[in-house]
């Protein structure tokens, strides 16, 4: 399989020499060996249903069709805006279209996950993945009115071939409704892994995110979070490390189309040797977003004079009741710390481990469920 | 608050800068419409360039047909390059006296304040009127300095001629962009100043660039030169009169600011709203030395304007405040760029937007830290307040971070006029209204006190104007 893509794409262009604008992927002679992600449990109370085609799985979202068709009528969009919103994907992801094709051109089965009305799954469903080869999956989650969830997706592997790892998830988050999603990528050094995440949130429902990027070659993440609903909000919480010569390129979006919804994302992460980072995170008002609150922080710790970090926290607004906030950190490890930290016996090395360690600890203490944190644990003391 | 209230909010008064003066043929040549090779060569003659500019117009020129229009940015569809001409000027020569310059001129001076501003307030003053200076003049007591601030047509070929084309297009080359390439062929107008070593220039120099002839479009050459340790602050100011067909101004700013030199460039533009506004602006800092820009957008169809610092010596700093006010039919995005180079640079963004009445402001900034620029510092502020659910506000700020050794910290918000504080206003007695035009002007208040007090004043009474409906 050969696909040229370009993906990530920034909601208004910029600058072109900023190369920000979105990344391009060229995927050649792909063969993809294995389904990505493989379930490894399933509560009780959950649904599951594996194998399921593309078309099967577009029935689920056809009510969510007519609603975004309607949408984006007599709007007036940002400077310089993308024509992927809206148009090409209905139901937008943070990579884009792109990475539709790829996944209609694999013909991999789409992987459904939901439980009934109501419910309350306590456990967390875990799908697992990484390995041997190349691997391509996609995921349907729907939590359904007033029901809550939590699906963790484990991507690891040792291997040092060169691989790719393809993940397209679509979400749909009912009537006061709660999904948990955690994705922790630890995949081996030669894989370019391309994560794809997009979905929606109705009236009162609540999306929180917690993601932790830290293997891979190249890692492509992309997160859209639409607030279709009103009071609907979401929480997003990003941290990874990128080291040797390791790229990472993250668009967040989070499109605020209902009354008072809210949303909050935190960038946290570290770049040490020649690693390179892209962030983009856009904070997206649509018109009737009335007294709806958005926040993104992105805090970078910077550890090498090689690494290369682009940052661009875009806020468009279309409604004036609102309120939206961004604040950036970017820089080393502070020279006042450092030296209460050797005041206090530690000495710089040391003081430099424990306040990369803190950074990351802050996100992976999200991950609700004990044997993936202990694992996250365990890697980041190796990689540190 | 009452939704009424919101809409009475009208577009900026423009009544001072939009009155009109017929230009007939007797008085006015006016080059036909479009950008060709004749047209070039035509304003070229005309303006006697010595032959390497005239070569440098043609190539700049084959550039411009060459390259892409910017993909990212407001649309630009509605501004017909054939329709542009590209060159309009007086029959009379420029003056060095008011009395001098043809009576209809000096009457368009004079009701913008201009003889009034150079008698009180400024050290000289430069006024272009369509594609050529009318006037230009410098105090006695300043050029005695050694200052020198002449139109650039003079520069190109006179005593500065060698400094000239040492530096003209070489911060701004035209493979830049598409305006920067047109720029280069159509140029004409514009100023040239050299501070010389150690001098500090008390009270500032103005420029000012009037529009008047309908569909064609203004391309002035600034180059400034503040040599090591001198200072000097510039203003800069714009107006047209309205109307209905597009008018286009791709002017270009070059500024070297030498070793401990300082240089303020303060810009009030209010063009009218049938201008495309495609402006280049850049500024060299060498070691220890200061750029500080003031910015304030108040006209234009669309704008598209970001002031560009290259922060090349050791301990260089830039400030930019600006303040961009988006009313009905605008779409002015603006911003600022800068590129840090030398060790322990710093740089200081701050930046207020307001949009109403179905106005779109775009606030769009770089930040660039290279691996050589240890030490260096960046802050960004960006605040924008939207007056009314029509309207829109972007922040799109951009940074490229190369060296671990840097210090970047940005901050974004939008939102609007907090009920909060209008309330709190009224329960003290003050109006709704003016609570709300308060409320404004202290959003406003940390660029308008870095403008010269007349400038502060005209700009608190276009927001309180505003506010009240009386615009």
């Amino acid at each position: 399989m050969n696909i040229d893509m370009q993906v990530n794409k920034l909601p208004a262009r910029t600058y072109r020499w900023l190369k920000l604008n979105g990344e391009k992927v060229a995927v050649k002679d792909a063969s993809f060996d294995r389904t990505s992600l493989r379930v490894s449990n399933i509560p009780t109370g959950v649904t599951l249903v594996e194998g399921m085609s593309l078309e099967e799985s577009d029935e689920f979202f056809e009510d969510l069709h007519k609603i975004c068709e309607s949408r984006d009528a007599d709007e007036a969009l940002p400077n310089g805006d993308n024509d992927h919103a809206g148009k090409s994907q209905l139901v937008r992801t943070g990579m884009g279209s792109d990475m539709d094709r790829l996944i209609e051109a694999s013909e991999c089965g789409v992987t459904y996950i939901s439980c009934g009305e109501g419910c309350e799954i306590a456990e967390p469903v875990v799908l697992s993945g990484g390995g041997d080869g190349s691997g391509v999956s996609s995921q349907l989650i729907r939590v359904p009115k007033g029901a809550s969830m939590t699906v963790i997706m484990d991507m690891y592997s040792q291997s040092e071939d060169q691989a790719l790892e393809a993940v397209s998830t679509r979400f749909l988050v009912e009537k006061d409704a709660f999904l948990k999603l955690v994705k922790v990528q630890m995949l081996g050094r030669q894989v370019t892994y391309l994560s794809d995440l997009g979905g929606m949130v109705l009236d009162g429902g609540r999306f929180e995110m917690v993601e932790m990027e830290l293997g891979a070659s190249k890692s492509y993440s992309g997160i859209c979070v639409n607030l279709m609903g009103d009071h609907s909000s979401s929480l997003v919480n990003t941290g990874y490390m990128a080291s040797g010569k390791q790229f990472y390129d993250f668009n967040y979006i989070a499109e605020q189309r209902g009354v008072k919804t809210d949303s909050e994302a935190v960038f946290r992460g570290v770049l040490t040797d020649k690693a390179t980072k892209n962030w983009r995170g856009s904070l997206d008002f649509r018109k009737g977003s009335k007294k709806s609150v958005g926040d993104e922080q992105e805090d970078t710790l910077l550890l090498s004079p090689e690494v290369i970090n682009r940052t661009i926290p875009l806020i468009l607004c279309g409604e004036e009741d609102v309120d939206g906030h961004h604040g950036a950190s970017i820089g080393q490890l502070s020279d006042d710390m450092l030296f209460y930290m050797e005041s206090r016996g530690i000495d710089k090395e040391e003081a430099r481990k424990i306040m990369i360690r803190a950074r990351l600890d802050s996100i992976a203490r999200m991950i609700p469920e004990g044997k993936l944190r202990n694992h996250v644990s365990r890697y980041l003391d190796e990689a540190i | 608050m009452s939704e009424d209230l919101k809409k009475s909010v009208s577009d900026i008064n423009q009544s001072m800068y939009d009155f009109k003066d017929e230009e007939n043929e007797q008085d006015f040549y006016r080059e036909k419409a479009g950008f060709t090779r004749e047209i070039i060569e035509n304003i070229s003659r005309e303006k006697k360039d010595p032959d390497w500019m005239r070569e440098f117009r043609l190539k700049c020129l084959d550039l411009y047909n060459k390259m892409d229009m910017p993909d990212w940015g407001p649309d630009t569809d509605g501004l017909d390059m054939d329709l542009i001409s590209s060159y309009v000027r007086s029959k009379s020569d420029m003056k060095g006296k008011w009395d001098e310059v043809p009576e209809d001129i000096k009457n368009t001076f004079e009701k913008l304040g201009i003889p009034q501003a150079e008698r009180e307030s400024l050290a000289g003053v430069g006024a272009q009127y369509d594609s050529e200076l009318v006037y230009h003049n410098v105090k006695d007591e300043v050029a005695a300095q050694g200052v020198v601030y002449t139109d650039f047509e003079s520069a190109v070929t006179g005593e500065y001629a060698d400094m000239v084309r040492e530096h003209f297009m070489k911060l701004v080359p035209p493979t830049d962009h598409k305006y920067a390439a047109l720029h280069g062929a159509v140029w004409s107008g514009g100023s040239f100043v050299y501070v010389p070593k150690g001098v500090k220039v008390e009270i500032p120099l103005q420029s000012y660039f009037r529009l008047n002839a309908a569909g064609a479009g203004q391309f002035e050459h600034t180059l400034i030169i503040v040599d090591e340790g001198a200072d000097l602050h510039f203003i800069e100011g714009c107006s047209a009169p309205k109307y209905n067909v597009a008018n286009l101004h791709a002017g270009c700013v070059e500024l070297y600011v030498r070793k401990n030199a300082r240089l303020r460039y303060s810009t009030i533009e209010n063009w009218s709203k049938n201008m495309y506004n495609l402006n280049t602006k850049r500024a060299y800092v060498e070691e220890g030395g200061v750029m500080e820009w003031v910015s304030g957008s108040f006209g234009s169809h669309t704008s598209y304007l970001y002031p560009m610092t290259i922060l090349q010596g050791d301990r260089s700093r830039m400030e930019y405040t600006g303040i961009t006010f988006a009313g009905g039919g605008q779409n002015l995005d603006t911003g600022a760029k800068v590129v840090h180079n030398g060790k322990y640079t710093s740089s200081i963004i701050n930046t207020k937007s307001i949009s109403k009445d179905g106005g779109i402001g775009t606030y769009r900034s770089s930040v660039t830290i290279n691996a050589s620029a240890q030490h260096a510092k960046s802050s960004i502020s960006c605040d924008s307040l939207m007056l009314d659910s029509i309207s829109r506000s972007d922040t799109i700020p951009g940074m490229d971070i190369r060296t671990n050794d840097a210090d970047v910290g940005h901050e974004a918000k939008i939102g609007r006029i907090s009920d909060d504080a209008v309330f709190y206003l009224m329960s003290r007695g003050i109006k709704e209204e003016d609570a709300r035009a308060m409320i404004v002007s202290g959003f406003a208040d940390p660029v308008s006190k870095e403008l010269p007090l007349e400038y502060a004043v005209e700009m608190n009474n276009l927001i309180k104007l505003e506010m009240s409906g009386n615009g």
